[in-house]
């Protein structure tokens, strides 16, 4: 089931056109991610979903409600993560759950369990008392997150929440999105960390300047991209003609020369891996090494876009 | 609602550096005022608890530029008959600054030694001052134009004051903001009479010299009493010029609170809390409610310690008590309700200098047109007309109905204005909020 259909959506700035007719669907239960290099307009897709800003055009329905005519319908659900770390750093870890956790309409008991679960799920049980502006900024953005958390919503978006942090707080917020989806939250989750990315989501949508450039489940991306695959090999006893015969394969993309090795760009085959070795043993050369590289969603990303991810 | 409310308050009274603003400013302000018509001031408070140590940096030249001001004065205005030795003594500023204020005023809660740029970085560096205030190029020169100029005004707006980045020296390098910034606003303000009065004597033909008496008063240090000239109810009693000014000062400080709530809101945008409070269904309104309360509050502590503080201290004589607290409660009610409209201007077109503006423009014109600096029927003709806008006369008119031991009834007035006023921005922020436009607030 669909929890959130987005359809047509359009935005812009004074001067940029942010995004540009987007559409897109959340399902019940998944962890959808958005990956997108800086300014892809991320941040803006979700501000949306959020109520935080009204589109130019297109609709959000939540649960067959329009949530831009009503933002209601989404906002008691929603759990909403900002990029930017939006506490109040003078009051104390506690008390910034106290407020957040009444701001979402909790009270009295349901409260106090509620911060104490969510502390356990965040690992800052320890430091609740202190200010928050004498936490580290793993200890933040892990708050950040715990405030989301508080009334339970049906939806959580994260908007990029491990950006800047210690790898051990990223691994934290990492499987602690997993304990959650578990729980039967559904996701979204954003990042351009293609990693987390692919660690996380079932589905992914890449965007790319205001517009998704593709969408599907890791497989399927890649699958998109034939011949993305590096076939790595180090060889002794060989001569050109050798390379010229491989590349004149039909699964071989492109064949090239880096410092000692050959970097062959193959499509998905199954018997490219035994054709390559055939020819090899015909020409009398040796292998000394050789290793193919799975595809990511960089390789993608780079195949559609002609850029990287990050620079 | 309480919700917010209590997070606001809890982040004022966390928050050192802005509970230096509401507490220190108020006090400063006053015992500068007793600096500037009541001359020394002394025991005032002790020293151990507050003991600040500045720097002073002077980036000008004394000797050149009084050859400057006196070039200006023979060359340029071809005025030579007012230069003299004795005025340029007369109105040092370095006297004033330093022995006046920095000695006479404050010196209990600051000792200040004068320095070079380089050595000032240093001491703060070694946590030995704690601030140093940098009084700029043309600080001398700008300071006696201003006095004897009639529109070639210089705003001393350049005074920088650079503090320890070292936390545990929040309070006490707020407390320097929070008392050299006023001086400073103090010695504009006398500027702005200086104009006003200068100005009104050209065009209304007023005999030269009609002033000066009370000009003299403000800008010196003389013991010299000014009646205010309001005198003519039989039975009542009559204050002293130092009375006028404490309630006329006080009127024009709280109008500066106004724009503090509006400052909060604009950092709770830039901070998200304000969108993430959006996002979690909070209306705009409902923030806006919690910040008038949280204006509300800080107006009425800080008339509470201005209150408190020159009756004690400099015996001013504040009447009956409910007269006074009614004034003090309408005056926070109206000053909040200023305060919610310029929240809301500020937020609804992102841009904090809406506060400032205030600030200085319109806080500064009420002052004028109220009486702050000068009573109201001594202004020229014009500006009385125009004094009916100033939230201050009303707020001085409660207050003095109180000291001149009018009866209540008499105050109705004034009370009304008060309300009408603070009413009036309430719709006006309702109305502008209705106009604000999700666009972009990051
Ligand atoms: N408030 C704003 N005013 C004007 N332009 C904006 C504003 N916010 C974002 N933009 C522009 O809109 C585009 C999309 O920005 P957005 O923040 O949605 O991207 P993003 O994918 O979240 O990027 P990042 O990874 O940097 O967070 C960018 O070109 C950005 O410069
Ligand atoms: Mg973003």
């Amino acid at each position: 089931m669909n929890l959130l259909t987005v359809t047509n959506l359009e935005k812009s700035y004074k001067k940029i056109k942010a995004v540009k007719g987007i559409t897109f669907h959340v399902k019940q239960g998944e962890v959808l991610g958005l990956l997108g290099p800086n300014g892809a307009g991320k941040s803006t897709t979700i501000s949306m979903i959020a109520t935080l800003l009204k589109p130019d055009a297109g609709e959000v329905i939540y649960n067959g409600t329009d949530i831009v005519k009503n933002p209601k319908a989404i906002q008691e659900n929603l759990g909403y993560v900002p990029q930017e770390i939006a506490l109040y750093p003078m009051l104390s870890g506690k008390e910034n759950l106290m407020f957040w956790g009444r701001a979402y309409g909790l009270k009295g008991n349901t409260l106090k369990k509620r911060i104490e679960e969510v502390s356990e799920i965040i690992g800052i049980a320890d430091r609740l008392k202190d200010k928050v502006k004498t936490y580290s900024g793993g200890m933040k953005r892990r708050l950040n997150i715990g405030v989301a958390l508080l009334h339970n919503p049906e939806l959580i978006i994260m908007d990029e929440p491990t950006v800047g942090i210690d790898p051990q707080s990223r691994n934290h917020i990492l499987d602690t999105v997993l304990k959650l989806n578990k729980q039967g939250m559904t996701v979204i989750y954003t990042s351009h960390y293609m990693e987390e990315v692919e660690f996380l989501c079932s589905r992914i949508c890449i965007m790319d300047q205001g517009e998704i450039i593709a969408e599907g489940s890791k497989e399927e991306l890649i699958k998109q991209i034939d011949g993305a695959r590096d076939l790595k090999l180090r060889l002794e006893n060989y001569d050109d003609t050798l390379l010229a015969k491989i590349e004149a394969h039909p699964s071989v993309v492109s064949i090239e020369k880096s410092d000692g090795d050959i970097i062959a760009k193959i499509k998905q085959d199954t018997q490219i891996i035994k054709d390559i070795v055939d020819m090899i043993n015909e020409h009398g050369a040796s292998i000394m090494s050789m290793d193919v590289e799975e595809p990511n969603l960089e390789a993608v990303f780079l195949q559609l876009t002609g850029r990287m991810l990050r620079d | 609602m309480l919700n917010l409310i209590i997070k606001d308050f809890k982040n004022i009274f966390y928050d050192i550096k802005s509970l230096a603003f509401i507490l220190i400013m108020p006090i400063a302000l006053m015992s500068i005022l007793g600096m500037a018509l009541q001359g020394v001031f002394s025991d005032t408070m002790s020293s151990d608890v507050f003991s600040v140590q500045i720097g002073v940096v002077k980036d000008y030249d004394y000797a050149d530029e009084v050859a400057k001001v006196e070039d200006t004065v023979v060359n340029t205005w071809n005025a030579g008959e007012y230069f003299s030795d004795e005025i340029i003594n007369d109105f040092n500023p370095e006297t004033s600054f330093f022995n006046d204020f920095l000695e006479d005023s404050v010196g209990e809660m600051v000792s200040y030694t004068v320095m070079t740029n380089e050595e000032a970085d240093a001491a703060l560096k070694a946590d030995e001052i704690q601030a140093y205030v940098v009084l700029p190029k043309n600080f001398v020169f700008n300071s006696y134009v201003n006095f004897m100029a009639v529109e070639d005004v210089r705003y001393l707006s350049e005074i920088k004051i650079v503090s320890s980045s070292n936390p545990s020296n929040d309070f006490a390098s707020g407390m320097v903001n929070e008392m050299i910034t006023p001086y400073f606003a103090t010695i504009n303000n006398f500027v702005s009479i200086n104009r006003v009065v200068n100005q009104a004597t050209l065009d209304y033909s007023i005999p030269a010299g009609a002033f000066d008496g009370l000009r003299e008063e403000m800008m010196s240090n003389t013991e010299q009493r000014y009646e205010v000239p309001k005198e003519n109810i039989p039975g009542s009693k009559t204050i002293s010029s130092f009375q006028y000014y404490a309630v006329g000062i006080m009127a024009m400080f709280i109008l500066y609170s106004a724009s503090i709530g509006a400052r909060a809101m604009y950092d709770e945008t830039k901070e998200h809390t304000f969108q993430r409070l959006e996002v979690a269904g909070a209306k705009f309104s409902k923030m806006s409610v919690s910040n008038f309360f949280r204006v509300m509050l800080i107006v009425m502590v800080q008339s509470g310690i201005m209150i408190t503080y020159s009756s004690v201290m400099l015996k001013v004589d504040w009447g009956s008590i409910q007269n006074l607290l009614i004034v003090l409660l309408l005056s926070s009610f109206a000053v909040a309700g200023v305060g919610t409209f310029i929240a809301t201007l500020t937020v609804n077109f992102n841009n904090p200098r809406i506060g400032s503006v205030f600030e200085f423009a319109v806080v500064q014109m009420m002052a004028l047109l109220g009486g702050s600096f000068i009573p109201v029927e001594v202004l020229p003709e014009g500006f009385q007309k125009l004094s009916f806008l100033s939230l201050n006369a009303s707020v001085l008119g409660g207050y003095l109905n109180g000291m001149y031991d009018r009866p209540l009834i008499e105050m109705l007035e004034y009370t009304n204005y008060m309300i009408i006023f603070g009413l009036a921005f309430i719709v006006l922020s309702l109305v502008a909020m209705k106009f604000r436009r999700r666009e972009s607030l990051s």
